[in-house]
């Protein structure tokens, strides 16, 4: 099949074009995960919307707090930004996934939209209770980034949705935050383990804790039990509760690399929590 | 379909493609430039490398339409217009830099994208730069060598 190419510059062309093509048509901006799939033709659509002249898209800015990063960001822009560079565990998912040259054109919202088991940035973003604003053309509505994955590379986006922005709040003093990454290679790698980690510390206590844990359930997932077993605790016995407690929610999928990720993802998470453990202290 | 106009090595170009063609294709099948090497297809391994606006980009993943009103330069458009070739490219064969050759295009185009954003990297900054670049050969070292030694030079022009 033939394939038109269109380049809206403003949102709403984006979103009328959607809703005239829907399932015929795909949204493509950096294009380093979804060219591949057209090039093979496991996807053959009618339209393909290239977002990334979208200028309102492209920005990431400060709101009531929250640090918003728009749909057409690219990962290149985040290792740029001040605001995230006070995100330490989204520089460190950031600046590690991919290659120099995948960075200067993929997307946070690319990444969400794929819906990859073993998505760096999706992981991170679970870390910082992220929520996503999707456009369409009956109006906008927000998901909590926990509630977006449905199962491997199925998202709740409906076909003539836009993902407008991505946010989650900016750090507060006292807060810190991780990222573990296991790949086999150190770039260019699709990760084993990930593990995104959210602290407040107080007078040395544990007062909140976030766990994003991707590549080892169905889809990237919150590690909620591992949050609760060390809410409360000092950094040695909140160490020492994820080194001998396996994450209930990892769900390790059958793979042949199911034993190494059995051995490994203790480890990953405690790298994690004492990342943004430390990272919480130097905050102080 | 789609009319897609840009700049290629420095002249403006227009075709026609269908909307999923990618740019390495174009650049090798409808231009004719086939220095632009085409290898795993997926953006693993770098081969395709070609610059946007002096970034170094993966052409294999990156459509042909994507490419409108930019500049694209392949390995074919780095030389002087006398003639005389790149400092990145003197580099590359007197420290010894290629092998078989494959990934050179690639490599010297990520290197020449790296010294125009840092004119004076160390190695690690020059592993990183590269670290999406698979050279099948593995060496790497000389590569390493190479583009250090065109950016001294670069720097001392």
């Amino acid at each position: 099949m033939k394939t038109d190419f269109f380049k809206p510059t403003d949102m709403n062309e984006a979103i009328a074009l959607l809703d005239q093509y829907q399932e015929k048509a795909a949204i493509v901006n950096g294009g380093s995960d979804i060219v591949e799939k057209l090039v093979a033709g496991s996807k053959n659509p009618e339209a393909i919307i290239y977002i990334a002249d979208i200028e309102e898209l492209k920005k990431i800015t400060l709101r009531d707090g929250n640090i918003v990063i728009g749909g057409a960001v690219t990962y290149v822009q985040m290792l740029t930004a001040p605001t995230i560079q006070k995100v330490n565990g989204m520089m460190e998912a950031v600046g590690k996934l991919g290659s120099p040259a995948i960075r200067q054109v993929a997307t946070p919202a690319g990444n969400i939209g794929t819906g990859a088991p073993s998505a760096d940035c999706t992981t991170m973003l679970m870390g910082l209770e992220a929520k996503v604003v999707v456009a369409n053309a009956a109006g906008e509505r927000i998901i909590p980034i926990e509630e977006f994955f449905v199962t491997t590379y199925k998202t709740v986006l409906q076909p003539n949705d836009l993902i407008k922005e991505i946010y989650f709040a900016a750090p507060k003093e006292g807060d810190g935050s991780g990222y573990i990454r296991l790949a086999r290679r150190k770039s260019q790698d699709i990760a084993k383990v990930l593990v995104s980690s959210y602290l407040s510390v107080k007078d040395g206590v544990c007062t909140k804790a976030v766990i994003g844990l991707g590549a080892l359930n169905a889809t990237a997932v919150r590690g909620t039990s591992i949050e609760e077993g060390i809410m409360g605790k000092k950094k040695e016995d909140a160490l020492l509760y994820v080194r001998e407690n396996f994450p209930k929610e990892a769900g390790l999928r059958a793979s042949r690399f199911t034993h190494y990720k059995e051995i490994v993802t203790c480890t990953a998470v405690e790298r994690a929590v004492e990342m943004a453990w430390n990272h919480a202290e130097e905050a102080n | 379909m789609a009319v897609v106009n840009f700049k290629l090595n420095g002249k403006n170009v227009t075709c026609d493609v269908d909307g999923k063609e990618v740019l390495v294709d174009t650049i090798r099948n409808t231009f004719g430039l086939t220095g632009t090497k085409k290898s795993c297809g997926t953006g693993d391994c770098g081969s395709c490398t070609v610059l946007l606006n002096d970034k170094a980009i993966r052409s294999c993943t990156f459509l042909t339409c994507m490419a409108e009103g930019k500049e694209v330069t392949t390995i074919e458009g780095i030389e002087s217009t006398d003639g005389s070739l790149h400092p990145m490219q003197e580099a590359f064969m007197e420290t010894g830099a290629v092998q078989c050759g494959y990934c050179t295009p690639g490599m010297i185009l990520t290197g020449i994208a790296l010294l125009k954003v840092n004119p004076s990297p160390n190695l690690d900054e020059v592993r990183l730069a590269l670290s999406g670049n698979l050279c099948r050969c593995t060496g790497y070292k000389k590569i390493n060598e190479a583009i250090l030694l065109a950016a001294e030079r670069m720097q001392s022009q």
